[in-house]
């Protein structure tokens, strides 16, 4: 039975297609349009699953919407209700979408398969939100049994949750109710520091680590009231978004010494020392979820979603601090990945399908469930628009030739096999760089990514060679988990008092200094050859040709792009950005070979900066 | 193996790279239709008839052309179609976000502003779901009801924890919420008074509010104080108490240009008329007699005490005309003066146009009575209320008088005006014989002048009996052409019924229906009521015919 699952309307909206069980497909709907966190209807996203697995237009079994409408109007209406007159602005933001789309679900999944040739079936379902977020944890991960926990900003009512997952069933037993959210704690932190809320938060993690908690206790005596189970209350006297425009007020604004930064201005130290603060706190609240999670469940592993389970420095921590001896993280644990959990859910909770779980692999795929793109098809392709290109059939020399390129200090496009779903580049949609290089961070930053300095690179590793260079003995396969660079490769270096970032990012702190944050730390996706035998094989030959086993992998996008997904629109980004090289699947394009790219300076004005 | 290649481009065929290029955010539309094209112009069709019927003749007929000539460009050329389809769009575009705008900050501020405001008075927390500070921890158990038809639901059936308020606080809050929204309603509704005019006032008179009021018409143009003086003969009607005998009496009233007291109006009175040897007129009417667009000193009574006093003989005038009354009813008030041992020299009766308008609105009927006045008024929305309403009557008629509600249904015809709707008071097909209706008006009103004419001779007084003008007796001037279809009359079945009620008129009765006939500019505000100006001539055509009376009376 095909399932297709869908998430809408939030941000990131989104599709899967589970088919007997199995998740065979998943895409974010940005992709496709080329809207950062598009949050319409996912039709784009519908048409690959269905499309390119060959589903017929009477072959959807059942539909399933990853949150309950009603149930988060209602909570929305009870939340007007408290604002009184503030929550104007709101309110008429709000209202608009709510009584055209967000009430009609149904009808618009109806009209939205009917235009794309499908007939509805008569399953439509609606799983919880946290539902579907738990569901996306726990039924494609590689336990039989474990603890789930989720937490983001807000779903129906709850915003955090812990359940417990055994064979194929989930049972949520306790929630955190809106408006005490983690989540919404940590964006309003986000937007204080001058990011966008639902796509900055990375970047306060990031920033995190140049600064010092120096605010955590102004946090915890004011803003939340938080008790050992690692339940908590948010005062709600200093933040704007209930039922506000703004996340934070001018209480907010008091407390921590004037307004929040302008964004896209400097970076100060209280931005920092802010990031730090709130990360520390994020970090002791999720620990503390997770003791009361891993007491009321007995069980000996986790698997987490939700928006927060990206942070990964959290969960490297729980992992390393926390009372599970193994933790696995839903890759897209944002609202995307519900589109995943409302499939499985249908699939396992509601239809019955076993699960398969052999204790090693995962149900993920590597997240390499996206569009693919035959080598024929891309060669087709450059001829078309003659582009010339240098085509390498042979793999090894095709991963030698990459890794050649890469230890020469050149920046390369890498475009393989299937397209990630989630956040992250894991290889397949990604740009890839030399992490020996000491100035490789700032160059593909500010040359490349069109991007803030201060933001670290992430290494990707062979798996059997990452406990060389990192202290973690798991896998990460999905770069969920941070872990500290060795010991003995670092090099050591003193913290600029002056507090001005700049002067930290280009200090050299190991022997892969591109990747090592200024805490020593790095987010690391551990590559291994069964999930991706192409960025397996050029890490390989990498490892050969310098003896590091690892290179930069960075998304293949500038700034508030999302990811590539067509060859085109990865030799967009090719031609409008410093990279060097692409690697269109086994076809390898030289920046210098190419015919002018002509186009307005202005493309970037396309993106809105996150 | 590799190669390196540098070709000469290629067509990219079907099996080219699979398109996954977004497809377009809303589905193509079908392009203009016919069908389309027709709606549209139906459309503007309705909203050109709606314009013409209001009025706005040449924006109606600009509508009409436009519509007409895109409507058979559309067809013609289909990129005149298109272009039309997409302004229409931007249009709607536009309009639906100002309304969404509009619509969706008044539901915030009718009913999320008052509940928020009452749930803080209660310190009722919406969102609090039973939690507390002091709780030990706030981690809230997930119950769930299980099953597959749940799943089928857009949203929960479990309840949220500790999400019901106490009853108690519901009660409250439910209570509270009432009394803000009436709160809200009210104040909102005084403020509309206060900038659009006060209901509140002419709403004292409820029935006479639109019948009395002054319109805004030729005959009123110059007389500046015809909207003040119009609430207040509103005001005054709305002192009337039901009186067992009459139907209703007009109670004291105080105003600028209105005052009443113990049923008789003030007129002018000529130094000399408190001479208790001056000769006493009483004068007996309906509102034409009363001065329903009269100043007090400007009735016909009062320019009649003027005329006497020039001629040198100060009379007393006393004005008990009151409003809607009949010649039946004024016998009767008559009457019931006498039994007080009120007696005049001399009683004036002004009768002709309520006499009509009763075989106009009861049908053929051919004996005077009270009850068929009171019919006709109730009609009109004038009826009798009780004297002592109840305190919940009195409560809804001041919650009437201010609701920015009530005023809103009312604008939007949701809500009737109730005692202020001025209905038609034809009940019978005006057309169906007005000769007929005319002939036995002039027979109703003779009985009743031959009663008080032998009432007048029984106590020893005079009595005078003057049938009055009307739009349909007078010839009508430029600017008094609507007074002709005042509500809704049929006005050649009215000038036939008053020619034929003017020919069968019998001594005593004096016709003076041409009184207002040298009048050069309108004087008539509806079809019986006059200006100031046509008060003065009515007054002088009495005054020649009573004259030689006064003049014997005076010595």
């Amino acid at each position: 039975m095909n399932v297709l699952g869908i998430s809408a309307f939030y941000h990131d909206s989104a599709a899967a297609l589970v088919r007997d069980g199995t998740l065979v497909a998943a895409a974010q709907e940005e992709r496709f349009t080329r809207r950062k966190h598009d949050d319409r209807f996912p039709i784009n996203a519908i048409r690959y699953c269905l499309e390119a697995n060959g589903v017929g237009p009477g072959d959807i079994g059942a539909v399933v919407y990853y949150d309950k409408p009603l149930t988060t109007f209602v909570r929305l209406l009870r939340t007007y209700m408290r604002a009184g007159p503030a929550g104007l602005p709101s309110f008429q933001a709000a209202m608009p979408l709510w009584l055209r789309k967000k009430l009609w679900i149904p009808y618009l999944i109806e009209q939205g398969l009917g235009r794309l040739g499908y007939r509805m079936p008569s399953d439509l379902y609606f799983s919880e939100h946290h539902e579907s977020h738990a569901a996306s944890a726990f039924f494609p991960s590689p336990f039989e049994s474990a603890a789930v926990l989720t937490f983001d900003g807000v779903g129906e009512w709850a915003t955090s949750s812990i359940g417990f997952g055994e064979g194929n069933r989930i049972t949520l037993q306790q929630q955190l109710l809106f408006p005490h959210s983690i989540g919404l704690l940590y964006s309003a932190f986000t937007q204080y520091c001058g990011f966008r809320v639902n796509s900055g938060e990375y970047k306060l993690m990031g920033l995190a680590p140049y600064g010092e908690p120096v605010y955590a206790d102004r946090i915890l005596d004011n803003l939340v009231d938080l008790r050992d189970d690692g339940s908590f209350r948010l005062n709600t006297r200093y933040f704007g978004f209930v039922g506000g425009t703004q996340m934070t007020n001018a209480r907010f604004n008091r407390l921590f010494g004037g307004p929040g930064r302008e964004g896209e201005s400097e970076i100060t130290k209280r931005e920092m020392d802010l990031a730090r603060s709130i990360q520390e706190v994020t970090e002791e609240i999720v620990l503390r979820m997770a003791r009361h999670a891993a007491s009321t469940t007995g069980a000996r592993d986790a698997c987490l979603a939700g928006g927060v389970a990206l942070n990964c420095v959290a969960n490297g921590r729980l992992l390393r601090e926390g009372p599970f001896e193994r933790i696995w993280c839903q890759p897209a644990a944002g609202d995307a990945g519900g589109a995943i959990g409302a499939a499985l859910y249908a699939a396992h909770q509601i239809a019955g399908h076993p699960r398969a779980v052999d204790g090693s692999g995962d149900g993920m795929g590597g997240a390499y469930l996206g569009p693919a793109f035959s080598d024929e098809e891309i060669g087709r392709y450059l001829r078309h628009n003659g582009y010339p290109h240098e085509s390498l059939e042979d793999e090894r020399r095709w991963a030698r030739r990459i890794a050649e390129l890469v230890a020469d200090g050149k920046v390369v496009g890498l475009f393989v096999g299937r397209m990630e779903f989630g956040p992250r580049a894991l290889g397949h949609r990604s740009i890839i760089g030399d992490p020996r290089s000491p100035t490789m961070q700032s160059t593909m930053n500010l040359k490349i990514k069109y991007r803030e300095s201060f933001r670290p690179f992430a290494p990707s590793v062979l798996a059997e060679r990452a406990a060389e260079y990192f202290d973690l003995d798991v896998e990460s396969p999905y770069m969920m988990l941070v872990a500290d660079v060795r010991e003995e490769l670092r090099t050591p270096n003193g913290r600029a008092s002056t507090g001005d970032i700049r002067s930290w990012v280009n200090e050299s702190r190991s022997s892969i200094p591109a990747v090592t944050h200024v805490d020593y730390s790095a987010r690391l996706q551990t590559v291994n050859r069964e999930q991706s035998p192409e960025f397996h094989a050029i890490l390989s030959a990498f490892d050969e040709l310098t003896g590091c086993p690892l290179m930069i992998n960075t998304s293949f996008n500038v700034r508030g792009e999302p990811i590539v997904c067509t060859p085109e629109d990865a030799y967009r980004c090719f031609m409008r950005t410093e990279m060097d090289h692409l690697v269109l699947g086994s076809h390898l394009l030289g920046k210098a070979n190419q015919p002018a790219w002509t186009e307005d300076e202005r493309w970037q004005e396309d993106f809105v900066l996150d | 193996m590799s190669t390196s290649v540098t070709e000469q481009p290629e067509e990219l065929g079907q099996d080219g790279l699979p398109d996954w290029s977004a497809l377009p955010s809303e589905p193509p539309g079908r392009g203009p239709t016919v069908l389309g094209m027709l709606l549209r112009a139906a459309v503007a069709g309705l909203v050109a008839a709606l314009l013409w019927w209001r009025g706005h003749h040449v924006p109606a007929a600009v509508l009409v052309a436009l519509a007409v000539t895109l409507t058979i460009a559309s067809a013609r050329f289909p990129a005149v179609a298109r272009r039309v389809e997409r302004v229409e769009g931007a249009i709607q575009r536009v309009a639906g976000r100002v309304l969404a705008v509009v619509l969706i900050g008044a539901v915030h501020l009718l009913v999320f502003t008052p509940i928020s405001a009452v749930l803080r008075l209660l310190r009722h927390d919406p969102l609090a779901l039973g939690q507390s500070r002091s709780d030990a921890s706030f981690w809230r158990p997930v119950v769930k009801r299980r099953g597959r038809p749940l799943y089928r639901r857009p949203f929960s059936y479990d309840r949220i924890p500790g999400g019901a308020a106490g009853r108690g606080v519901r009660v409250g809050a439910a209570l509270g919420l009432i009394l803000v929204v009436v709160l809200l309603d009210v104040g909102l509704g005084a403020l509309l008074n206060g900038l659009k005019g006060d209901d509140a006032t002419a709403r004292q008179a409820s029935g006479e509010v639109n019948l009395l009021t002054a319109p805004d018409v030729p005959a009123g143009r110059d007389e500046p104080w015809r909207a003040d003086l119009g609430r207040e003969i509103a005001g005054a009607w709305g002192r009337k108490r039901y009186d067992p005998f009459l139907g209703w009496r007009m109670t004291d009233f105080h105003g600028r240009y209105v005052n009443q007291e113990n049923g008789v109006r003030r007129s002018y009175q000529a130094p000399g008329a408190d001479d208790p040897n001056a000769v006493t007129v009483y004068f007996l009417g309906g509102s034409t007699m009363f001065g329903a667009f009269q100043r007090d000193e400007h009735t016909i009574p009062s320019e009649f005490a003027r005329l006497a006093e020039a001629d040198g003989m100060p009379v007393r005038v006393v004005n008990y005309g009151q409003l809607a009354y009949v010649n039946w009813q004024e016998v009767l008030l008559l009457e019931s003066l006498i039994g007080q041992s009120s007696r005049p020299d001399l009683a004036v009766f002004y009768d002709g146009y309520n006499e009509l308008l009763s075989q106009f609105a009861l049908g053929h009927h051919r004996r005077p009575t009270t009850l068929d006045a009171r019919e006709i008024a109730d009609r009109l929305r004038l009826g009798a209320e009780p004297a002592d309403p109840s305190v919940w009557t009195a409560l809804y008629d001041a919650w009437r008088d201010t609701s920015a509600v009530h005023r809103v249904g009312r604008s939007l015809g949701l809500v009737s005006n109730e005692d202020t709707a001025l209905q038609t008071p034809w009940t019978a097909e005006q057309g169906d014989r007005p000769g007929q209706r005319g002939a036995d008006a002039a027979l109703v009103y003779g009985h009743g002048v031959d009663i008080a004419r032998r009432l007048a001779d029984s106590y020893g007084f005079r009595s005078a009996f003057f049938w009055q003008p009307s739009v349909y007796s007078k010839r009508v001037v430029p600017g008094e052409e609507q007074a002709l279809l005042w509500l809704g009359a049929d006005a050649k079945a009215w000038r036939e019924a008053t020619r034929v009620a003017r020919s069968r008129l019998e001594p005593p009765a004096i016709d003076v229906s041409d009184a207002l006939d040298g009048e050069s500019g309108p004087v008539m505000y509806d079809s019986a009521h006059t200006n100031e100006r046509g008060a003065r001539a009515i007054a002088r055509a009495m005054y020649a015919r009573l004259r030689p009376q006064l003049r014997e009376l005076n010595r």
